[in-house]
């Protein structure tokens, strides 16, 4: 989570990087797992390929509105609000499998994410 | 009494109340059980008190499976049987497991759980285990470590309490030979079974040793615990009465032959290091009971409403530990190293292989430290790198998968089995499909994330599966004849004295290791005899 969470907040959603302290850089090997997962998910869902959909997807969800798409909050909110959203994820069996792994919808958003650039 | 065959006379003959062919967990339990009642018992063992290569050939069969593990390996035959070289993992079978599933062919024991229950307590002091609770909250205090905090609604803690393991043939041997009323006999083979011509008795058997001498044993009762596939073959064998062997009249014996396919089936990742899996670890418990080797560990499985909800076979799933010399890929690239370069031979993916035993030296040295000068070097060995399922699965009963007879004889002029065994393709999509209900409740409780480890990156099924050896199903209890071999007595259906003990009775195995249910079943049919034979 914390690798999704990191690749989501700094390169994903348009927040500064220098907020991103408390997270660690994710190794290389941790990467190519969330890019793999990433291009899995653009295989199942293609229609979300393009990153101003999978992050519109994202906020329609995290703030439920699609007219909020953040451009600079901080990456402790961020990710505090990624968190609920992936647990809520689960607990609505929001869950897609992907590459071995059970993720939540909004994980594999952030993987495509990753992968769209 | 425990004398040796080879002194008894050609053509002897012995008689008794109860004869017993087989001295593993299923009859060495039956014999002691019975060694306090009036019955005069007479016990056969193919081997002798030690491992004899001569008598382990015996086993051996013709595999139609590349992957199938070789019974010449998997079983031993001496005193105590298999349970020489058991692993002692222990525990009851679930109450669903007996039930007649709609969702699973051929399901449905002819007892309940309930029925057995009262055994499998008595079960538990011969392999000496704690107990018997299998309850999580229970072994939560006494281990002082709490369950995953998982919805019981979907994923359990279940409960697995290890045998030392017991070795039944050194633990109760000294109480068996001291019996008055059990004459064991050690180097005696089963050969025959003599049936009345009506087919419906058993008159007496014909037992011998390897150098061709035979005896013969008259009983009121007899009982084959040879093991889940000598069992069968030895009916298979038996048909000079009925021409497909005994038992055999509906094509039932030796089929429906089951394992416990075992898979590495699953990683686990921790959304924090610290959560406490000491419950799951195998260990003893800190209050171990006096004079008991009390311990229990936990293992998830799913909900029976989830299973029942999903129409889903039961699967195990223990959560493991690997440390960094254990999954070192460098330690493995050695080893092939070693093997081919050993055999004048460049193994595939030679760069590869060098590239792992490079970037990994430092454990490839530990390998070679631990195995020439037996000493640990370094320390970070024991890291742990992740934890990781070997996932225990509940194998359809596929009629397909069968024990039978092959032209080629053994030394005791019996014809050789043949073990047919694959695991069906649903057997595997339920093993991924419960994996993925495990992982979905991981993520819902916030424990972290888990990841099938399928088929991909070129690994194939066959190279993620092991076995339990747990030789099962091929003279399968069913009230109806039509459906089972023996009857809920564990009695040959339409043969009024011959008897089965050992898990070739179990319709379906569970994710639950045998030899608790072997054990318990085993008290049972020394209760029903005790009952019928009015001999207490």
């Amino acid at each position: 989570m914390s690798v999704l969470l990191g690749i989501g907040a700094t390169n994903l959603l348009a927040v500064p990087s220098q907020t991103v302290g408390a997270v660690a850089a994710p190794s290389r090997t941790a990467l190519q797992s969330v890019r793999r997962v990433g291009e899995a998910y653009l295989r199942l869902r293609p229609t979300e390929s393009e990153r101003e959909i999978l992050r519109a997807a994202l906020f329609c969800n995290l703030r439920q509105t699609c007219n909020n798409v953040p451009t600079g909050d901080s990456a402790s909110h961020l990710n505090s609000e990624l968190r609920a959203l992936v647990e809520d994820d689960f607990a609505s069996g929001r869950t897609v499998l992907l590459d071995g792994w059970v993720l939540s919808e909004s994980e594999c958003r952030l993987c495509a994410l990753h992968v769209v650039g | 009494m425990i004398r040796n065959a080879r002194e008894l006379d050609a053509g002897q003959l012995l008689e008794c109340d109860i004869c017993i062919a087989g001295a593993g967990a299923a009859g060495i339990t039956l014999a002691r059980e019975l060694s306090a009642s009036k019955l005069h018992v007479i016990m056969l063992e193919s081997g002798g008190l030690d491992f004899d290569g001569e008598v382990q050939a015996l086993y051996q069969a013709q595999l139609n499976s590349d992957i199938y593990n070789d019974p010449e390996t998997s079983r031993l035959r001496f005193f105590g049987g298999s349970t020489n070289h058991w692993a002692g993992n222990c525990g009851p079978l679930d109450a669903i497991d007996f039930e007649a599933r709609p969702w699973l062919p051929h399901s449905g024991w002819p007892f309940s759980r309930a029925d057995l229950d009262p055994y499998y307590e008595k079960a538990q002091t011969y392999c000496q285990l704690g107990p018997f609770n299998y309850d999580a909250d229970y072994w939560s205090k006494q281990r002082g470590h709490a369950a995953l905090p998982l919805d019981p609604k979907t994923t359990i803690t279940g409960i697995a309490q290890p045998s030392p393991p017991t070795r039944f043939g050194e633990v109760y041997r000294s109480h068996i030979g001291d019996s008055q009323n059990i004459q064991v006999y050690l180097n005696a083979n089963l050969i025959d079974i003599t049936l009345h011509p009506d087919g419906h008795r058993v008159e007496s058997v014909l037992a011998g040793q390897l150098d061709g001498k035979r005896f013969q044993v008259k009983a009121r009762l007899f009982v084959l615990a040879l093991g889940g596939i000598e069992n069968a073959r030895m009916l298979l064998n038996c048909d000079k009465v009925h021409r497909g062997g005994v038992g055999n009249h509906h094509d039932l014996v030796g089929r429906y032959f089951m394992d416990h396919p075992v898979v590495s089936a699953a990683t686990f990742f921790l959304s924090d290091p610290k959560i406490d899996l000491g419950l799951y670890r195998e260990e003893p418990p800190v209050s171990a009971l006096a004079g008991s080797t009390s311990a229990a560990y936990g293992y998830l499985k799913l909900s029976d409403t989830v299973l029942r909800q999903h129409g889903l076979n039961n699967v195990r799933a223990p959560i493991l530990r690997i440390n960094r010399f254990t999954a070192s890929d460098g330690v493995e690239s050695f080893h092939i190293l070693s093997s081919a370069l050993g055999q004048g031979e460049v193994p595939g993916g030679l760069s590869v292989h060098i590239g792992n035993v490079v970037r990994d030296f430092d454990m490839v040295i530990e390998g070679i430290s631990r195995r020439v000068f037996d000493t640990r070097l370094f320390e970070s060995a024991n890291d742990m790198n992740f934890l990781f399922s070997d996932v225990m699965i509940e194998q359809r009963p596929e009629a397909s998968n069968r024990v039978s007879l092959s032209l080629e004889r053994d030394r005791l002029g019996l014809r050789k089995a043949i073990v047919d065994w694959r695991l069906a393709d649903a057997d595997k999509e339920n093993l991924w499909r419960v994996i993925e209900l495990m992982a979905k409740e991981f993520g819902r409780a916030g424990l972290g994330r888990i990841r099938i480890e399928g088929e991909h990156g070129g690994r194939t099924f066959g190279e993620m599966l092991s076995f339990g050896d747990h030789h099962m199903g091929t003279t399968r209890a069913h009230k109806n004849p039509r459906h089972g071999v023996v009857d809920g007595d564990l009695k040959i259906h339409d043969v009024a004295n011959l008897y089965v003990a050992g898990s070739s009775v179990f319709p379906t195995g569970g994710h639950v290791p045998p030899t608790l249910t072997i054990v318990a079943l085993a008290i049972r049919m020394a209760n029903h005899f005790r009952q019928i034979t009015g001999k207490r």
